[in-house]
């Protein structure tokens, strides 16, 4: 299904889309943008929704693989314990402005959440009958490469609804059975702005589409890099192109498809709950053993790890586990650039 | 731009004489972001940049567990602004580093450097790192196919250097001073707004947004420890789970540990990818320290850490007295 | 166990305050005090410390953050601290702590310092009932949640 909405009514169909679902929208919060839930009753004011610029700076991630998820409760009780499971995420999450790159994103943490190493039911859950209707980039972001890892400002890889926006209306386009249904039920309430789409519509979509591949800001060159990598893993350049990172874990939390994480107990007293938390393969503590050994004791080692799951480990479908939003670029505290850093890589030409 | 010509000979003389093993420095990174260079070889000199851009983390380096590992007999070149030399101070003051590890060399007459954030907030369309010249009292941008853009310096200057009053390095082994730098007017060394009180609905709307990233702390040359507290597990001084409690937890304990080291240099800040206002903590926490004590750490290599020593005059911390009984 | 802040109704408020108390002065005082038949009020949990310069400042935050309302630290008065100087040392962190406590819209008044020799029992219940009054008047510590709207 395909249809158009005003600009201005965008704000009405949050709301009926609130009404009927859990919706999260991204919004400015002083902090670069992340995605937060909308209550119907009290809409973002407009000029705090995000979706003419660029991205929220916190990928839409967080809101079904959530940062911290409670796992279980724990009691102790008179010698004996016990366990409260916590119950799933009941309601449907609808994800309303998820940039192509983002939905990608999504595919990466379902190949591994969802996938043949075993289902993550936190994920599980939070994901299941979840929409995420999409938002073109028409201004990609300074550091933005998706074309180079297989995407494009209008992708619709792991989108349920792309919208496109044509300036004075956006241009929405079901994608999937669940897309097909959300966008359906919207249509059919009472007061829908939505009205039909038109040759016209489709026309202008196409030609924004075509626009904003053109607007893409940066490019590297992937092709040669798989042949390096398979040799590259015991060089010394690693230790090198790691020398201005700082170790910090900004680049992997604000990765969209960066999902490592750490199981802890937080007990206080007698009662205790188990959390699932994110952890970053960049932290030094990630590899520590509790016998003291650490295998990756160097950045530089850490660094390889994240750049083998980016381009080699976590790929699939032959498309890199980099999804190509440039955040871990323009947000890096010490000014690391990851496309540099790939083409010193594919230069370096791996070990002899 | 990258350095002058005799700057450039010192350093390429350094390393090929053997006199240092590696310079350490500052250089154009992505974007208009600054990065840290470590040269080890004369040619790698080429990279330094000296343009007012060009800053970010560097002194870190020089503790980061990989350097300590580092072959520690020749000493580190720095390249070092004038506000670093202070934050070099504090190193050695703590015996972090020793100052025969040092090759100090010292850039003078600094006006301060330009927060890459204003910038790109400024003139969002800029791509990759632009050629900053300074006249009088603006700088002129000139990006990649863009026209030079003037704006004025104060729009620009990180927050850090709007009110510093140290603009000659405090130390060195040799000095050269910044390309055509002309002495800082007097309008710019109108002192920062003192940081005001916002109460805890302001500050819990700050630490909420916290994502634990920890790049406050590891931007933070003073935070060194190889084994931090906000690490431990047992006891968990921090629980993991990222809430608005743990973070003000996480942020009270590492400004506490800061207090009376803390330059006020703000990298934590810049290193904040999601804008939290921690040079606010840091520079209360300075002034704090200077009201209260009359310690200003940084400005002694041998001083001692004011949280270690009293005065018999200092301020009297309890209030039992006064409520006549 | 301590029960969450916000369950309590204002009106029978009893504050939860943690008291670090330095071995050989302010513990054998309150000793005194029990050896004198002084009452003084029962809110006060007490952690014997061997030196109030001991008390780190993240000591003092875990007892806010996990449920107390109060925080004291009570040591020997000056000149006459079994480790020298320990108590100066205290009287510095706890200042620090309370400026950035009150710079991030909590209370000064939640975290006092007070000092307390072995020979002052009645001291220390006057201390104590002190401290009980200002937290009460304080009122629930919202442990840094946010505060109900």
């Amino acid at each position: 299904m395909k249809a158009v909405i005003a600009r201005e009514d965008v704000g009405r169909l949050l709301a009926i889309a609130a009404r009927r679902d859990e919706l999260h929208v991204p919004v400015l919060d002083g902090g670069g943008g992340r995605f937060v839930p909308l209550n119907a009753e009290d809409p973002v004011p407009r000029d705090g929704l995000m979706l003419n610029g660029s991205s929220a700076r916190r990928p839409p991630k967080e809101v079904l693989f959530a940062q911290t998820a409670p796992l279980f409760a724990f009691e102790l009780r008179r010698g004996d314990f016990s366990i409260d499971e916590l119950p799933p995420e009941a309601a449907t999450k609808v994800l309303f402005g998820v940039r192509p790159c983002d939905g990608r994103g999504f595919r990466v943490l379902d190949s591994l959440l969802l996938g043949k190493c075993g289902t993550d039911p936190a994920y599980a859950s939070a994901r299941q009958g979840s929409v995420l209707v999409g938002i073109g980039c028409g201004r990609p972001g300074s550091d933005c490469f998706c074309t180079s890892v297989g995407g494009d400002p209008h992708g619709t890889d792991g989108l349920d609804v792309l919208a496109t926006d044509l300036g004075d209306a956006l241009h929405l386009e079901s994608l999937t059975d669940g897309g097909e249904g959300w966008l359906r039920a919207i249509a059919a309430a009472v007061d829908s702005p939505l009205t039909p789409a038109n040759p016209e519509t489709d026309q202008r979509c196409r030609e924004a589409h075509e626009e904003a591949r053109g607007r893409v800001p940066r490019h590297v060159d992937l092709e040669p890099l798989d042949a390096v990598l398979e040799r590259a893993f015991d060089d010394e350049l690693w230790d090198d192109l790691a020398a201005a990172c700082i170790g910090c874990g900004a680049c992997t939390f604000l990765c969209p498809t960066c999902r490592c994480f750490d199981v802890q107990d937080e007990v206080r007293g007698d009662r205790g709950l188990r959390v699932r938390v994110w952890d970053s393969c960049m932290f030094r503590e990630y590899t520590q053993e509790a016998g003291g050994h650490n295998p990756r004791p160097r950045r530089g080692m850490r660094w390889r790890n994240r750049f083998y799951d980016k381009f080699r480990w976590g790929a699939h479908d032959g498309q890199p586990a980099c999804v190509g939003c440039g955040r871990c670029i323009t947000h890096c505290p010490s000014g690391v650039d990851l496309i540099d850093l790939v083409e010193r890589v594919v230069e370096s030409g791996g070990a002899a | 731009m990258s350095v002058p010509a005799a700057l450039d000979r010192h350093l390429r003389d350094l390393l090929s004489s053997g006199q240092v093993r590696c310079v350490l420095g500052p250089a154009a990174g992505c974007g208009p972001r600054g990065t840290a260079h470590l040269a080890r070889t004369p040619e790698a000199v080429d990279r330094f940049e000296l343009s007012p851009l060009a800053c970010a983390n560097v002194l870190v380096h020089l503790t980061s567990e990989e350097a300590r590992r580092d072959d520690a007999r020749r000493p580190v070149a720095v390249l070092a602004r004038p506000c670093e030399t202070r934050m070099l101070n504090q190193l050695l003051s703590e015996r972090a580093i020793e100052r025969d590890e040092l090759h100090v060399v010292g850039l003078g007459g600094c006006r301060g450097v330009i927060d890459s954030r204003k910038l790109r907030e400024r003139l969002p369309e800029l791509r990759g790192f632009p050629e900053v010249r300074e006249e009088g009292d603006t700088f002129v941008i000139e990006g990649e196919g863009m026209e030079p853009v003037s704006v004025p310096r104060n729009e620009l200057l990180l927050d850090r250097c709007s009110g510093c009053d140290i603009s000659e390095p405090l130390f060195h082994d040799h000095t050269f001073p910044l390309a055509d730098a002309a002495p800082t007017s007097a309008a710019e060394a109108e002192c920062a707004p003192e940081p005001s009180d916002e109460g805890w609905d302001y500050w819990a709307d700050q630490f909420e947004r916290c994502i634990r990233c920890y790049a406050c702390r590891d931007a933070c040359p003073l935070c060194y420890c190889e084994d931090c507290v906000l690490d431990r597990l047992r006891p968990m001084w921090v629980p993991r789970s990222v809430s608005l409690k743990n973070n003000t937890a996480y942020q009270l304990i590492r400004v506490l540990h800061l207090s009376g080291r803390c330059t006020a240099c703000g990298e934590c800040e810049q290193a904040c990818p999601v804008d939290l206002p921690l040079l606010t903590l840091a520079r209360k926490m300075e002034q704090e320290m200077r009201e209260l004590y009359g310690a200003r750490s940084g400005f002694d290599p041998e001083g001692r850490h004011p949280m270690s020593v009293f005065d018999p005059n200092d301020p009297e911390g309890t209030d039992f007295e006064e409520q006549g009984r | 166990m301590l029960s969450p802040t916000d369950e309590r109704a204002q009106a029978e408020f009893e504050p939860t305050i943690v008291a670090f108390l330095c071995n050989w002065c302010s513990y054998a005082g309150a000793d005194l005090a029990g050896t004198q038949r002084l009452t003084y009020p029962a809110n006060v949990r007490v952690i014997r410390v061997m030196c109030s310069g001991r008390v780190d400042p993240g000591y003092v935050l875990q007892c806010l953050l996990q449920g107390a309302d109060g925080v004291l630290v009570s040591g020997c008065h000056h000149g006459d601290c079994h480790y020298v100087c320990g108590n100066r040392i205290a009287e510095r962190r706890v200042t620090v702590m309370r400026r950035l406590l009150e710079f991030v819209g909590v209370e000064p008044g939640r975290v006092r310092l007070t000092w307390v020799s072995g020979a002052e029992g009645r001291r220390f219940a006057r201390v104590i009932d002190d401290v009980v009054r200002d937290i009460k008047a304080l009122g629930p510590f919202h442990g840094f949640e946010r505060r109900a709207s």
